[in-house]
Formats: C-alpha cells, sequence, structure tokens
C-alpha cells in the first residue's frame, strides 16, 4: 500500500464502499502514516462539518413566495 | 405517474403550491449555500419558481419532483452567478496531490486542526467551510452543495445535474480535497 494508493482509495474509503479487507488495509496504512492520517482526518472533518442545517425560509422570502404562488392561482385554469 | 405530477401537467396553481411548500426550505439552502447571500438567494428562489411554473409541460412522466425543482434552482443559481463580477475562485488544480514513481508524496499533508475535538474551532471551521464552498468553481460548487450541503445521493445529483454518477463522485472528491487544503493552508497562514 503506498500513498498514493490510499490517496486513490480515499473517497471510496470515506463513502464505505470498500471491501472489509480492503478497508482494514488503508485504514492500517493510515494509523501508520502520519500524512495519509492528516490527509483522512482532514477530508472526514471537512465532510462533517459542511452541513446546510434545518434553515427555514425566512419569513420575508415567504410572503414572497405566497405572493408568487398567488398570482399563479390567478392565472391557472384549476383543476378541472 | 405521480397524482402530483399528473396536477401540475394540468397546470393546477394548488398542485404547484403544494410542492412548493414541501420542497421551498432545501431550494432556499441550495441557492444561499450556492451564493451566501440572502439578498441573491431569494432572487434565485423566486426565478427558479417562475422557470418551473413556466416550464411544467417539459416535466417527464418518471421524473422525481424534488429533483426536477432543485435542477431548475441550481441552475437558477448559477445563471445568477454568471452574470455577476467573478469573485475569487478556490483552484481545484492546486488541491491535486503529487507522488513520485515509489507513490511517496511530494509535498507533505498540512493538518486542518490541531484539536479536532474543540467545538469553538469546529463552529468556526463550520462556517468557514461554507464560505469556501460557495468559492467553488462551477461544476464543482454545486455537486458539493447537493451532496455534502443538503445530503443527495449520488444518483440525485447526477438526474438533477445530468452528469453520470462516477462523475459525480469524481467532483465531489475533488470539491472537498480542494476544501480540506483550503483550511489547512488558512490554517497553515495563521
Amino acid at each position: 500500500m503506498t500513498c498514493r494508493e490510499f490517496s486513490e482509495r480515499l473517497y471510496a474509503l470515506h463513502a464505505g464502499e470498500l471491501s472489509f479487507a480492503r478497508n482494514t488495509l488503508l485504514r492500517l496504512h493510515a494509523a501508520f502514516c502520519p500524512d495519509c492520517r492528516r490527509l483522512l482526518d482532514g477530508y472526514t472533518l471537512t465532510v462533517d462539518l459542511a452541513v446546510g442545517g434545518d434553515t427555514a425560509l425566512p419569513a420575508d422570502v415567504a410572503v414572497q413566495v405566497e405572493a408568487l404562488l398567488g398570482n399563479l392561482a390567478v392565472d391557472s385554469p384549476g383543476p378541472g | 405517474m405521480d397524482p402530483l405530477a399528473r396536477r401540475l401537467r394540468a397546470r393546477e396553481a394548488a398542485a404547484f403550491a403544494e410542492l412548493v411548500h414541501a420542497e421551498q426550505n432545501r431550494l432556499f439552502r441550495i441557492a444561499l449555500a450556492m451564493t451566501r447571500n440572502q439578498e441573491d438567494a431569494r432572487d434565485i428562489l423566486q426565478t427558479a419558481l417562475m422557470q418551473a411554473w413556466r416550464s411544467i409541460d417539459s416535466l417527464q412522466d418518471d421524473a422525481r419532483l424534488g429533483g426536477w425543482l432543485c435542477r431548475i434552482t441550481t441552475n437558477a443559481a448559477l445563471m445568477h452567478l454568471r452574470g455577476r463580477r467573478r469573485r475569487p475562485e478556490l483552484s481545484v488544480e492546486d488541491a491535486e496531490e503529487t507522488f513520485d514513481t515509489m507513490g511517496h508524496r511530494t509535498h507533505p499533508v498540512a493538518p486542518v486542526t490541531p484539536t479536532p475535538e474543540d467545538q469553538v474551532t469546529r463552529a468556526r471551521l463550520a462556517a468557514r467551510i461554507a464560505e469556501l464552498g460557495a468559492a467553488l468553481p462551477e461544476g464543482y460548487r454545486e455537486v458539493w452543495v447537493l451532496a455534502d450541503v443538503e445530503h443527495l445521493s449520488m444518483e440525485e445529483i447526477g438526474e438533477t445535474l445530468g452528469l453520470a454518477v462516477p462523475n459525480v463522485k469524481t467532483r465531489l472528491h475533488r470539491a472537498r480535497l480542494t476544501l480540506r487544503k483550503a483550511l489547512a493552508d488558512e490554517r497553515g497562514a495563521a
């Protein structure tokens, strides 16, 4: 296992797409390779912290959306 | 065909409102993550909803309605950003690692943070990642937003952006590496 091979499989390792044997091999490599461990840790942290949260629509935007939908309803032929 | 889709195809405004109410928070988050600007996100959402209403006739029989709106919103955000003065973008190429013939790195990997368990640091990093994500180049930014911010599946992103799944994964991986390097560079410069 080289650092290049580790780097090439980093996405699959993080995504859990690897076989148990391959996964173990890569994690073993990272345990003994400071650079690959830093790469894996930083990659994982970057993914973990990229969260959108539950941001609700701001009230003014919600009003704007309702106005837009109201205008569509006026122009709509409606069901039936 | 999905009953809601059938009502949409009949241009029933109430059906459209039903769909918008179910998806509007996510659509706004996508626009906000793409631009990091509330005013821009508001404009993009309005544009996207108008475009969606006008293009209902193009709705495919088997289309996922949420994905259809995500695609329109993502495209509206990209068009909006193209019309503006370009902001500095992160370089995806600079984040690519280089190796010698033995497979060893030619440059060491800088750490992102010395104390990943430090909650204050994590909160700051999360805010910084959101800012840096909006500075990813087009082609990577939208994939990253849909995958790591909105947690759509690779298949959904592929369908939404018209990309093959392996291409989605490659772009997402390079986007993540670019963000990781940007954070590490900032930490090194601090």
